[in-house]
């Protein structure tokens, strides 16, 4: 593998790389927008159809469970401020979609872009990088456990760590009040309607949790070292990439964050000469043209 | 604002797994309890379910984790 920057060809230098990643860093996700506002709605629907009877609890579970399995990564483009791309007119939008697409998974966004951050810049650090408790699972039942039970005292953990990040403490702070105010709404629903909120967003959200962690977290990052091109790697499932939220390519997330999401799979086509010109691993193995299927080919 | 915060904080962190179990599994158990025999009824509140709960609750808090 080669990592060091000095053994890379001119034409296919960093600077280059940046510039070509920048030119998929410009387009508007509109599709993350109304994948993060849809699914919200239709969870939000999705009791009012229940509770009056229109469509069976158990139907109203299964499409909070899809929801619950769309809710988050709409909510990541607006943590590395992908909507606004930069432009403060615009914030509002990250901030909205930001929250407004977590409902459905009760995970506080101010927390959520303040970890995902530190997450960036410590990939795979088992101290600094929230992730780490999944990414050091053997196995996705291990992720399965690890998810039912909750991260518990892990997040106190890691906000002691970043604590002297002013801008990290204060995200924590705001989040962890939203999570208190979501917690409070979540019991005194269940008092309520009990089987509702069982069925229509505490097991919806706890399977999300765990898709969310399966697949942008464990197979992306699992059994990996430190370092550019080296904490995320290409892998492939039996699954179409549209179920797996194409995150066989989470690679090229984690170079070049602000490419937006829907813009990824064209944009690691046009950055593959770069990927296999420093012997990246899996490189070899994007296609030539965007298909349906896992964009990983299979050895 | 700061201790108040403080002060929820702290009390979440003693008493949230034991608050969930007596809540939210209470009142799960309590609506399955509707379909079976075991009704020890104070004040039309069947109290076994939320007892089983709040004992789920206290378990966890003493393992310290759910599962």
């Amino acid at each position: 593998m080669r990592f060091d920057s000095s053994d890379i060809p001119e034409e296919f230098s960093f600077e280059k790389e940046k510039e070509i990643a920048r030119s998929f860093a410009q387009r508007f996700q509109w599709e993350m927008m109304a994948i993060g506002i849809g699914q919200a709605l239709v969870w939000l629907l999705t009791w009012y159809l229940v509770i009056n009877s229109y469509i069976s609890i158990l139907t109203g579970f299964f499409v909070a469970t899809i929801c619950a399995c769309l809710a988050y990564l709409p909510s990541h483009e607006a943590q590395h401020g992908n909507y606004s791309r930069g432009n403060r007119k615009k914030k509002w939008l990250d901030v909205f979609i930001g929250h407004f697409s977590l409902i459905t998974l009760m995970y506080p966004y101010p927390i959520m872009q303040a970890t995902h951050m530190k997450h960036h810049a410590n990939t795979n650090n088992p101290d600094k990088d929230v992730d780490y408790g999944i990414v050091s699972c053997k196995n996705p039942f291990e992720v399965f456990l690890y998810t039912a039970q909750g991260p518990g005292q892990a997040y106190q953990s890691y906000y002691d760590i970043h604590k002297d990040d002013q801008n990290f403490a204060d995200k924590f702070s705001r989040g962890v009040v939203i999570s208190w105010i979501q917690r409070s709404i979540q019991l005194i629903l269940v008092v309520i309607f009990p089987l509702e909120t069982l069925l229509l967003w505490f097991l919806p959200r706890k399977i999300g949790t765990f898709y969310t962690a399966l697949y942008f977290s464990w197979y992306p990052h699992q059994g990996l070292g430190i370092g550019r091109y080296k904490d995320s790697k290409f892998w492939v499932n039996f699954l179409p990439r549209y179920l797996t939220h194409s995150m066989q390519l989470h690679f090229v997330h984690h170079l070049h964050p602000n490419i937006g999401h829907w813009s990824e799979p064209e944009a690691i086509i046009a950055l593959k000469p770069f990927l296999l010109a420093r012997g990246v691993p899996g490189a070899e193995q994007i296609p030539d043209k965007i298909n349906y299927r896992s964009l990983i080919k299979k050895t | 604002m700061q201790n108040v915060l403080e002060s929820i904080s702290i009390h979440i962190e003693s008493w949230g797994m034991i608050w969930f179990g007596l809540i939210f599994l209470g009142s799960i158990f309590n609506e399955f309890s509707l379909l079976n025999l075991i009704n020890i009824s104070v004040f039309n509140i069947n109290l076994f379910p939320y007892l089983l709960g709040l004992t789920i609750g206290i378990i966890a808090k003493l393992r310290g984790r759910w599962i």
